[in-house]
């Protein structure tokens, strides 16, 4: 009974305290609270507003092999950060469909080993539950920035989704202000607003200190322009370096005269 | 009654006993067919009863170009265990259906569609390679725990069968060779080298576009 109360309690709260008005992140920009609930509500929406040290706290006490709870899971490979600001900008129809450049469909060969596999142990199927899913439905949604960074390191702290190793800061947090900056750019590039950023830009040999929110990602745009050349950054730093996801806070990286990658 | 009347009731007998003989195909000696539930979905492995049941279409061949269909050895590599068809199906009875294994078609999608062994999840050969930005995802769905980068804790990662076409084909193997590479333990890896043409030689049930079964979330 007094549970019950307890639960009544925080909801009644939780609505006067979304009408009064929650970060902004929690409304969608038209505050429409029919729109918060409404069945196009992204998957994932709900648990906006839990935070990263729950996260956090939960996963100290998950059991052994409990899908991750944590840093984010990565996806390997130089090309993984290209691959998905493409594939979210053919979702939005900013990019042509088409057949993939590689060859391989390895997000179509992946996804059926992973339904499968997920239905077998009898882990829920989250349909859409993908970085570039997420992303290009708040997108189109119009949903903010900071909404956009909640719910994206809301879904990758509890396993649901891996995100290129590129986007993890020093913090292990998801990079979404890399991914969108990203977005925009190669949007443009597409349109012919704007050219390429040159390979010939040439910087001089410096070091940097990497800080909490920094991902490999953000460094690159930072000095070279152009988050996807976080390669050559990459490979200037062996071996103090393990994975573009494993930057420290305060690690010195050496910032190599820019070459093409 | 007379004597050749008994002679004649006999003999019907025994025709008919030996009808019943031929019509019952067994796995084996003790076991008519095998029968087990996974997530909710309904399996059963058996034998053809129609006498005149003969393999068809591609794994009638015997002649193929090698490279690329080789023959493959029996221990790939030393740990990974081979299995055969009653092991195979022992597996799929006691540790798929008890939710610490699973029976791997290391094929492409199309091949798998096109008949596979009941109850097998497809897990391509080719999402193992390190090209596939969704590898750690795949680990991760075979039980695997992240532990940042490239690392991973196998501890409580499924115990699995793979296989492939049989043993003129090397599918499994490249997908065995990338699991322990990437740590998979070898003891929680087992090969079935006979793969589609053995299961399929002895005339064993096959299941076809189970890909839509498992997407329908095992729905009977």
């Amino acid at each position: 009974m007094i549970r019950m109360s307890l639960v009544y309690l925080t909801i009644v709260i939780g609505i006067a305290w979304v009408i009064t008005g929650g970060p902004s992140f929690v409304s969608p920009p038209e505050p429409d609270l029919a729109a918060i609930f409404a069945e196009g509500s992204p998957p994932g929406a709900e648990p906006v507003g839990m935070s990263t040290s729950t996260a956090a706290a939960l996963a100290a006490v998950a059991p052994p092999g409990q899908i991750g709870l944590g840093r984010p899971l990565v996806r390997g490979g130089d090309a993984a950060l290209g691959r998905t600001t493409a594939a979210i900008l053919r979702e939005l129809a900013l990019l042509p469909k088409g057949q993939t450049p590689e060859g391989t469909d390895y997000q179509a060969l992946s996804s059926v080993a992973l339904s499968g596999l997920r239905s077998l142990r009898g882990l829920p199927e989250t349909p859409g539950t993908s970085l570039e899913g997420l992303v290009a439905q708040a997108l189109r949604e119009g949903q903010s920035d900071a909404y956009i960074d909640a719910l994206v390191n809301e879904a990758a702290g509890q396993g649901q989704l891996s995100v290129p190793a590129a986007l993890v800061t020093a913090s292990g947090q998801v990079d979404t202000a890399v991914l969108l900056a990203s977005l925009v750019q190669e949007a443009r590039i597409a349109a012919g607003f704007t050219p390429r950023p040159s390979p010939e830009r040439r910087i001089p040999d410096s070091s940097y200190t990497v800080q909490p929110g920094d991902s490999l990602g953000a460094i690159a745009l930072r000095f070279y322009g152009d988050a996807a050349l976080f390669p050559a950054l990459f490979a200037a730093n062996q071996p103090n370096l393990a994975s573009p996801d494993q930057l420290q806070p305060g690690q010195t990286l050496i910032l190599p005269d820019r070459a093409a990658p | 009654m007379s004597r050749l009347t008994h002679l004649v009731l006999v003999l019907a007998g025994l025709a008919a006993v030996s009808t019943a003989a031929a019509d019952e195909v067994r796995l084996t000696a003790d076991l008519p067919e095998a029968r087990f539930s996974l997530n909710g979905q309904d399996f059963v492995i058996r034998r053809p009863t129609d006498p005149t049941s003969k393999l068809s279409g591609e794994f009638t061949k015997t002649a193929r170009a090698c490279p690329p269909f080789c023959i493959q050895p029996m221990v790939p590599i030393t740990g990974v265990t081979p299995v055969a068809e009653l092991e195979v199906i022992r597996f799929l009875q006691d540790r798929v259906a008890g939710g610490q294994g699973a029976l791997i078609d290391a094929r492409l999608p199309e091949w798998f569609a096109k008949g596979s062994i009941p109850g097998a999840v497809n897990l391509p050969f080719a999402t193992l390679s390190a090209e596939n930005p969704f590898r750690n995802d795949i680990l991760v769905a075979l039980g695997a725990r992240p532990l940042g980068g490239s690392n991973f804790d196998f501890s409580a990662a499924l115990e699995l069968v793979l296989f492939c076409n049989g043993a003129w084909s090397d599918q499994s193997l490249r997908a065995i060779d990338a699991l322990v590479a990437l740590g998979y333990p070898v003891d929680r890896l087992h090969w079935y080298r006979g793969g589609m043409q053995d299961w399929q030689m002895l005339g064993l049930t096959v299941a076809r576009d189970q890909s839509l079964a498992q997407a329908g979330g095992g729905a009977p």
